[in-house]
């Protein structure tokens, strides 16, 4: 009897533990929606520095449970937590090190190199590129993302990656130093 | 006997605040005679920075080595009620270069340098715009024209902040609360233009279609003179009502509950409560805008501090530098001395005593050498919750410290960080010595890079998703296209030269 209630009770709890592992799993219906969230916390520079590419497919396979979520290499430390918080991992941040976020940057035609060939405007993920055919194509610098996508198929080399300004002008100014009184001392009453 | 009946009806309006402080700190009051009042000598060198505390930065519409008349406009702002930026002296235009001002914190900002020629010739003023007469945009357009700001501290432009006024307003609140030390342009403004205020209050009650008006005074000031003026002006339905000399009793949500008991809720402004809270020398300067047509050249500037034998409420021009402040002061300062510009809970320190004093700069003051001691070590936070206790603001400090240091950014925005005055009262009482405020202050920051990294992913994405489509719609248009002329590039590689060769045949034989 005992035995028999043994196993009752074992088949019960792993029934219950089948059933909450099937509930826990995404569902086909559901990886839709989660590949979306995830999607919506990337940075969406399009960049293929994950290996996949751009946002969407590399949302799409941790959606799917086969890609690590510390591969986004623009969106650093901040995205990787959204990530791990969205997916729902526990011990994260130990397993998953954050890549190093590189400095912003971005691309900068040399218009006097530009050969017009418009290999680039495909090339660029966000349209930040504009030209036409014989006519020397330059980079919107607020759109650019800094992906570095345009590099390799321009034939002629011409764009190369800048610094990138500051994204917001609203920022609090870092405090003042000595070198900065230079000004006064030009126009300062003495 | 008429006398005695008038005097009784002017006492009746002086009225004490029925409505409690909450949080907030009972500072030392500072003591001694009147603040004496004079006018600041102009200086050789005006610097006036093309931006103010909030909003865009003006755009200069003067030319390097122009002259220029006091009161005339020298930067635009490109919001449409933006306050304009004025020559506060006559002069030649030196530089238009970054300058050092206090603006958030000293730095380095772009700034209108300005030469003065001692002859200090104004332009003429404006005709009077009368708001009985003038139409709500006329009356908005000159406050902006004349750059009329907060001078509370704030410097939002007050045309912006009554556009935003739809409905009629209930309450119009002058603040002359003046909760921090060492803090006294107010107290000069009651005592020597009373007059200039209740024109304000006229002026700005007419605007606003008659409200309510009430006059929140600091306890320990005298409410006679303005009582007196305000009995002369006619507006007899003003009420004064003296509120607690307790700091951020000044600050506006916290004078409007004391004032009327209504909370403004968390995101909303006054006017969603039908208020509108305006400083007392602000209100000097609509009036004077309105009525005289006189553009904001000059701000009152209280010198307190050691060093210095009186205190003085000093009118001085914008952009004159502190130094010539405090030398008109008769301040005996070393070059090692500390300056505040601002008072000692809000007040920034300045590494230089060149920096400029802007719409916003309220007082200069001198700390004794027992004043503003350096902080001690931080240690832990114990949660005794005296932050709480502090805060007039009724917020949570040590939660968002907790949250500040692990970077939450949703809980941060949950509990109120936007809220936060950073009136520093909770650094005060936190008995573990942690710089609460300067944590806030980097987390709003932060939050505010964060927000705007999102915002970038989201435009960015439908900059992608825009561009995927039109890559589609082109593949999509190629295929459709007859076999026949989507010819293989070999081909009609091919075809071209053999094209050509037949032409060269052509002409050779022609």
């Amino acid at each position: 009897m005992t035995w028999v209630m043994l196993a009752v009770w074992t088949g019960l709890f792993a029934a219950f533990g089948a059933a909450l592992a099937a509930l826990a799993r995404p569902r086909p219906e559901e990886t839709g929606t989660l590949a979306a969230a995830l999607d919506a916390l990337l940075p969406q520079t399009q960049c293929g520095q994950c290996d996949y590419p751009g946002c969407r497919p590399y949302a799409e396979a941790l959606a799917a449970g086969s890609a690590p979520p510390n591969r986004c290499v623009p969106g650093g430390s901040l995205t990787r937590n959204r990530l791990i918080e969205q997916l729902g991992i526990c011990d994260a941040p130990e397993r998953f090190p954050a890549p190093p976020v590189p400095a912003p940057t971005v691309a900068r035609i040399d218009e006097m190199r530009c050969v017009a060939c418009t290999l680039c405007l495909d090339a660029c993920p966000v349209d930040a590129i504009v030209g036409a055919r014989s006519w020397a194509h330059t980079v919107i610098t607020e759109e650019c993302t800094g992906c570095a996508l345009c590099l390799p198929v321009c034939p002629v080399d011409c764009i190369v990656l800048e610094p990138a300004p500051p994204l917001h002008a609203w920022r609090i100014p870092e405090p003042l130093h000595a070198d900065d009184l230079a000004s006064v001392r030009a126009h300062g009453p003495h | 006997m008429q006398t005695i009946l008038l005097r009784c009806a002017r006492m009746a309006r002086i009225e004490t605040a029925r409505y409690a402080p909450r949080g907030g700190l009972a500072l030392a009051p500072v003591t001694g005679p009147p603040p004496v009042w004079r006018a600041a000598p102009i200086p050789p060198l005006l610097a006036l920075p093309l931006e103010q505390q909030a909003g865009a930065p003006a755009i200069p519409c003067v030319a390097i080595g122009g002259h220029v008349r006091r009161g005339q406009c020298i930067a635009r702002p490109p919001g449409p009620w933006d306050a304009a930026i004025h020559a506060s002296s006559s002069g030649t235009v030196v530089a238009i270069e970054p300058y050092p001002v206090a603006l958030h914190t000293v730095a380095p900002r772009p700034c209108i340098l300005i030469r003065t020629d001692g002859a200090d010739s104004a332009l003429a003023p404006l005709p009077p715009c009368d708001p009985a007469r003038e139409s709500r945009e006329a009356v908005l357009r000159r406050l902006a024209d004349c750059g009329v700001v907060g001078l509370g501290g704030a410097v939002f432009s007050t045309a912006a902040k009554l556009a935003r006024a739809g409905a009629p307003i209930a309450t119009l609140i002058v603040n002359a609360a003046e909760c921090e030390p060492h803090i006294r342009c107010d107290e000069g403004l009651l005592a020597h233009a009373p007059e200039g205020i209740a024109q304000g209050i006229q002026a700005l009650s007419v605007f606003l279609g008659q409200p309510e008006v009430l006059v929140g005074l600091k306890e320990t000031l005298d409410p006679r003179p303005l009582a007196a003026a305000l009995d002369a002006a006619g507006l007899a339905a003003v009420r004064i009502i003296r509120v607690p000399a307790r700091y951020t009793a000044g600050a506006e949500d916290v004078l409007i509950r004391l004032l009327t008991g209504r909370e403004v809720p968390r995101g909303a402004l006054p006017m969603d409560i039908s208020c509108v809270c305006l400083n007392v020398a602000t209100v000097v300067a609509a009036g004077r805008a309105l009525l005289a047509g006189e553009p904001l050249t000059a701000r009152v500037v209280s010198v307190n501090g050691r060093g210095l034998p009186e205190s003085v409420n000093l009118i001085s021009r914008l952009g004159t530098p502190v130094s010539a402040i405090l030398a008109a002061c008769g301040a005996d300062t070393g070059p090692d001395e500390r300056v505040i510009l601002g008072g000692p809970m809000m007040g920034v320190e300045l590494p230089n005593a060149e920096i400029p004093i802007t719409k916003a700069s309220q007082a200069v003051w001198i700390p004794g050498p027992g004043d503003l001691p350096a902080p001690g070590p931080e240690h832990a936070c114990i949660r005794c919750g005296a932050c709480v206790t502090a805060c007039p603001v009724n917020l949570l400090p040590q939660q968002l410290h907790w949250h500040a240091r692990a970077a939450d950014h949703d809980a941060l925005i949950d509990h109120g960080l936007d809220v936060c005055i950073e009136c520093g009262c909770c650094d005060v009482v936190c008995p573990s010595q942690i710089p609460l405020v300067a944590r806030f202050r980097a987390a709003k920051v932060a939050l505010a890079e964060v927000q705007a990294l999102d915002a970038r992913a989201r435009w960015l994405k439908g900059r992608f998703v825009a561009h995927e489509t039109r890559l589609d719609a082109r593949k999509a248009h190629a295929e459709a296209q007859p076999a026949a002329r989507r010819e293989d590039p070999r081909a009609r590689l091919a075809r071209l030269r053999a094209h050509r060769t037949h032409k060269d045949a052509d002409g050779r034989g022609s």
